[in-house]
């Protein structure tokens, strides 16, 4: 049994209010009005990992964490998935609470078949969370990377009880935010989120460290 | 490169309960899918594939560790992510992929399990209705395995799969595991009326709408479609069709009238859906 991979993080972007208005320049003219606003802040994103990454993001699967409950129908992305094409297999990961460390998982996994791989997450104002956001960044096989940060397998611990981790009522989303602020300052972070198990309580683990 | 044991299945479908159930039923006349049950809440349908599952997946947590298997899931998400936290002890990774099938989560759990991040997945697709889930593992004792999967996004909302891209996506899966002759490939109908205008059967031979992918494959392999689905966009009908390819493995018959022996052990399941994503899978029997 191999060693789970390790992903070395590079090249990300966040969104959020504060970062004032989306900049939607990847998308064609004639489509900018009529996208919704995850659509925007997606392309935000997407945006600079585009303008600094060295193979076009078609050739790399796409992992996409997305809000809470989201409809399928109104999951962004269907413009940018048109413009930027990729080929290589889109996966939308929806796990409530736990969507952050879930998606990673997934990407995680997809380094066995790619030697990179997109990972973007996107939420809407939508109730209860009446924050929009987005975070995306690029995941590579160590080996072939020379950034200064890896992602390892988010671990889940398990605790008695809710108390015990201080449970703070925030965006199941605001950690991808934190990570992608931590990635593109290449610091070092850990992020602790929810399992958002009621029965079974537990946090996920999230650490980038690194890379040496 | 050694395949991944499907160790469980269980599936519910308008036709049965089991997969030679609805194996057997493929050989008479067609007839609608539901012709036999109402359809049925798809938690109460997760809770009955869990029940029937309970065995499997308590032998996976006790032998690999609870947090050593996951599920992963496509259709009803939420509903069916509740049912296995309440019914089963996984405690491992758990998530919903957005508008996939039951072929894409297999894909998925074949990428946990070859990246060493899981030892055991619990996967499929229950929609109101109809499902199923598989049970797969880094090892164990399973007739079938999973030899290889692979997944190519192409222009999306086709209304027919691009051979280009059909191409892509099952060279893929020979790059993972050779090119082993192939008894059939097991692909999913457009839609009823797709099967209607092709003029082929459930259980049937496809006909045109997969014509054109041919070329990817010898013209000795055929193409079977089992007709089962109500929509082409199904994920549990994906799920359902990964168990019954499977099954016919394990039978050793082609689904469909009339009765045929398998030529050889392997089977490569292909399905599409919203988006443009294509999945293929490669099933084979035990060494």
């Amino acid at each position: 049994m191999t060693a789970p991979p390790r992903g070395a993080a590079t090249i990300a972007a966040a969104w959020d209010a504060d970062s004032g208005p989306p900049n939607v320049e990847l998308l064609p003219r004639a489509d900018r009005r009529g996208v919704s606003f995850s659509t925007r802040i997606l392309a935000h994103v997407l945006g600079r990992v585009v303008a600094g990454s060295p193979e076009p993001l078609s050739s790399v699967p796409w992992v996409l964490g997305v809000g809470e409950g989201s409809v399928p129908a109104l999951v962004p992305g269907s413009v940018l998935r048109r413009i930027l094409a990729p080929e290589r297999g889109l996966v939308r990961v929806d796990a409530g609470a736990a969507t952050v460390p879930m998606t990673l998982i997934e990407a995680l996994a997809h380094l066995v078949d790619h030697p990179a791989v997109l990972v973007a997450f996107v939420a809407d104002a939508t109730p209860p969370y009446h924050e929009a956001l987005a975070a995306a960044w690029l995941l590579t096989r160590e080996s072939r990377a020379d950034a200064p940060l890896v992602l390892g397998p988010p671990v889940l611990r398990r605790t008695s009880s809710y108390s015990e981790r201080a449970p703070r009522a925030e965006h199941p989303l605001a950690s991808a935010l934190r990570l992608a602020r931590a990635i593109d300052v290449g610091q070092p972070t850990v992020e602790t989120v929810s399992s958002g198990e009621p029965d079974r309580p537990g946090s996920w683990r999230i650490e980038l460290c690194a890379a040496f | 490169m050694a395949g991944l044991p499907l160790t469980a299945w269980a599936l519910r479908h308008p036709w049965g309960d089991d997969a030679d159930t609805v194996l057997d039923r493929l050989r008479q006349p067609p007839v609608a899918a539901e012709e036999r049950h109402s359809p049925r809440p798809a938690m109460a349908i997760a809770v009955d594939l869990l029940e029937e599952l309970d065995d499997r997946c308590a032998h996976a947590c006790s032998r690999w560790g609870a947090s050593r298997v996951a599920c992963v899931v496509a259709g009803s998400g939420s509903p069916i992510l509740s049912a296995v936290r309440e019914h089963t002890a996984v405690a491992g990774p758990l998530y919903h992929l957005v508008e996939a099938n039951g072929a894409k989560v297999l894909a998925s759990a074949d990428r946990l399990l070859r990246a060493s991040l899981v030892d055991a997945v619990l996967a499929g697709a229950v929609d109101d209705g109809r499902g199923a889930l598989l049970m797969l593992e880094r090892h164990g004792d399973a007739f079938v395995e999973l030899w290889a999967s692979a997944e190519v996004t192409g222009a999306a909302d086709e209304p027919h799969p691009d051979p280009a891209v059909v191409q892509r996506v099952v060279s893929s899966v020979w790059s993972a595991a050779g090119r082993p002759p192939l008894a059939y490939v097991h692909t999913q109908a457009a839609s009823p009326k797709a099967v209607a205008d092709a003029g082929f059967e459930a259980g049937s031979e496809a006909g045109s709408n997969v014509g054109h992918a041919r070329s990817v494959l010898p013209d000795s392999v055929p193409w079977i479609s089992t007709c089962v689905s109500t929509s082409a966009q199904a994920p549990g009908d994906h799920a359902i069709d990964v168990v019954l390819a499977a099954a016919s493995v394990s039978r050793g018959f082609m689904p469909g009238t009339p009765p045929r022996e398998l030529e050889h052990d392997r089977v490569l399941v292909h399905t599409s859906s919203t988006g443009g994503h294509h999945v293929a899978l490669l099933l084979g029997a035990r060494p």
